[in-house]
């Protein structure tokens, strides 16, 4: 065969796999690509999540299992910080937003109220090396001082200040304290060079507020000078470091430390699931939990509100009857 | 045998649609850029203006130093300033494209450079006509170097493409990412495994064709 036939015969194959990848298409990916399109009175409703919810058994899989139903589409997967802007312009219509981010109210969206009690409680709450608190006792009391001073709103009012305002997370977190009169007055630093403790905290912007509001209380009420380490990348890396004792302490929430940390099943009743991260990271790892902040940043199933309105959807199984019904149209 | 029964119970529905999605995305991508890459690298190879010659040539330089997940990020900004898509196949292409370019343009300008200037000029003296030439004695010699750098075009996209899971593109990055989101090994061989497979598979079939598609001497 000359080369230029071959070269016909290679152009021809590539011409019959590109086809072939095409009409494959609606077989492998089922209506993938279309936007939402009206069938009858019920829109066919995509989805978004970000790559850890859905791995995690506290996530989307447990979802299905726990409300008994898939979405009629494989749900993109997203980066967490695309998710919100994707659901606001209609690229899709649910997401697995975080309960406090404050974009959920920027970006007109709503939370469906999760009626079968499915989502984990996530109670922040500072984690700290029992040896840090053997060595300055004091940090227990100052810390608590937050305890349930957070609620759901306000840490929500806080994040949006940050993501969608530009605040700073040290200036959010100082005006919060002063706000709820947190801040105390010292009169000066210690320079004993004993006297420090390391904060560290992931790097999202609520846990850089919380990091900054840990370091602000501390400072502000005790002679110990605080090393902050706050965008470290991840709930692993963070605990790593405090096991280490590469930082002292910092903030976590029950639901991950439960399922993620401790590995254990899931447990959606808050207070028994703090009991029960307290009293194993107490025995394995001699950490020790101190008192919750107050919110609770779970997971949700988040919709834009203008369509969850007009689709007459509240609740996650009225959203798993929605949807239900479209597949059988 | 168990773990691998039990693997594939659990990942070989993800690991079908997630490697079509992802041979999809590599391959429309490289038909893409092989088509833009090779006609102006044959027009950048012919051209005796130097000036247009060197500054493709470093657009496409300065492309490929950009680090690819930058590339990606830049390319969706991009497209919402416009109001293109800024999820899925789109934007994810482009940037997938646009890295593609360098290694087909680079390999199609070199490979027709270097040819022995004499050889021309024989096809010239025995009355060829421009057309001709290159299409009967250029390009059938420069097919193995124009081959390599569709090649190398074709493991880098490949490996590439696994990031695009983060604008909402699919492909086997979606597992990877959930093996790393959740430290769990399995997501991450599921990701791994069919991507380092597909890259050797790829290349294997190329280095084929390359050959098959050389004048035998």
């Amino acid at each position: 065969m000359s080369q230029r036939n071959r070269l016909v015969v290679l152009a021809v194959a590539a011409v019959l796999f590109g086809a072939a990848l095409i009409a494959l298409d609606p077989i492998i990916r089922p209506s993938n690509g279309t936007p939402t399109d009206v069938n009858g009175d019920t829109p066919a409703l995509r989805a978004a999540f970000d790559a850890e919810f859905l791995s995690r058994p506290d996530g989307y899989q447990g979802l299905c299992k726990h409300y008994g139903f898939t979405f009629p589409e494989e749900p993109l997967q997203m980066a967490p910080g695309l998710m919100y802007k994707a659901a606001a312009d209609g690229t899709v219509d649910v997401i697995d937003a975080f309960a406090t981010d404050g974009r959920i109210a920027a970006y007109d969206l709503v939370v469906l109220e999760d009626d079968r009690h499915f989502f984990l409680p996530y109670l922040a709450a500072p984690v700290i090396r029992r040896e840090t608190l053997k060595k300055h006792p004091e940090l227990e009391r100052v810390l608590n001082l937050l305890a349930g001073a957070i609620s759901d709103e306000a840490m929500r009012r806080l994040n949006y200040e940050v993501d969608e305002n530009g605040a700073k997370a040290r200036d959010v977190a100082r005006g919060f304290l002063q706000e709820k009169s947190l801040l105390g007055s010292r009169a000066a630093a210690s320079s004993d060079p004993e006297a420090v403790v390391r904060l560290g905290s992931k790097s999202f912007t609520e846990q850089e507020v919380l990091g900054e509001m840990m370091t602000l209380l501390i400072e502000s009420h005790t002679s110990l000078r605080v090393e902050r380490r706050l965008t470290l990348g991840g709930t692993m890396l963070c605990f790593n470091a405090l096991r280490a004792g590469d930082i002292d302490l910092y903030p976590e929430y029950t639901g991950t430390g439960l399922v993620n940390i401790l590995k254990l099943p899931v447990d959606s009743d808050p207070s028994a699931s703090y009991q029960t991260v307290q009293r194993e990271f107490a025995a394995r790892y001699d950490l020790v939990w101190l008192k919750p902040f107050g919110f609770n940043n779970t997971y949700t199933l988040t919709m834009r509100k203008h369509q969850a309105e007009s689709l007459g959807l509240r609740l996650v199984s009225q959203l798993v009857e929605y949807l239900e019904q479209s597949k059988a149209e | 045998m168990n773990v691998i029964t039990a693997f594939f119970e659990k990942h070989g529905h993800d690991i079908l649609v997630h490697t079509y999605e992802h041979v999809y995305l590599c391959f429309f991508t490289l038909v893409i850029a092989v088509a833009i890459a090779v006609p102006v690298g044959i027009l950048l190879a012919h051209c005796r203006w130097r000036p247009v010659v060197s500054s493709t040539m470093l657009g496409a330089s300065v492309v490929q130093t950009v680090p690819s997940l930058a590339l990606i990020a830049l390319i969706v900004v991009l497209c919402a300033q416009i109001g293109w898509p800024t999820l899925g196949t789109l934007p994810a292409m482009i940037a997938l494209v646009l890295y593609a370019l360098l290694p087909i343009l680079r390999n199609t300008y070199t490979g027709l450079r270097q040819l022995d200037p004499a050889t021309l000029e024989v096809a010239r003296g025995m009355g060829m006509r421009p057309r001709q030439i290159l299409f009967q004695v250029e390009l059938p010699l420069a097919l193995p170097v124009i081959m390599a750098g569709i090649r190398t075009a074709t493991v880098w996209t490949i490996g590439i493409a696994t990031l695009c899971t983060l604008i909402g593109a699919g492909g086997l990055g979606d597992l990877i990412m959930r093996g790393l989101r959740s430290i769990q090994i399995d997501y991450l061989l599921a990701g791994t495994i069919p991507a380092a497979l597909m890259a050797i598979v790829a290349d294997g079939i190329l280095a084929w064709v390359e050959r098959w598609l050389t004048p035998q001497t």
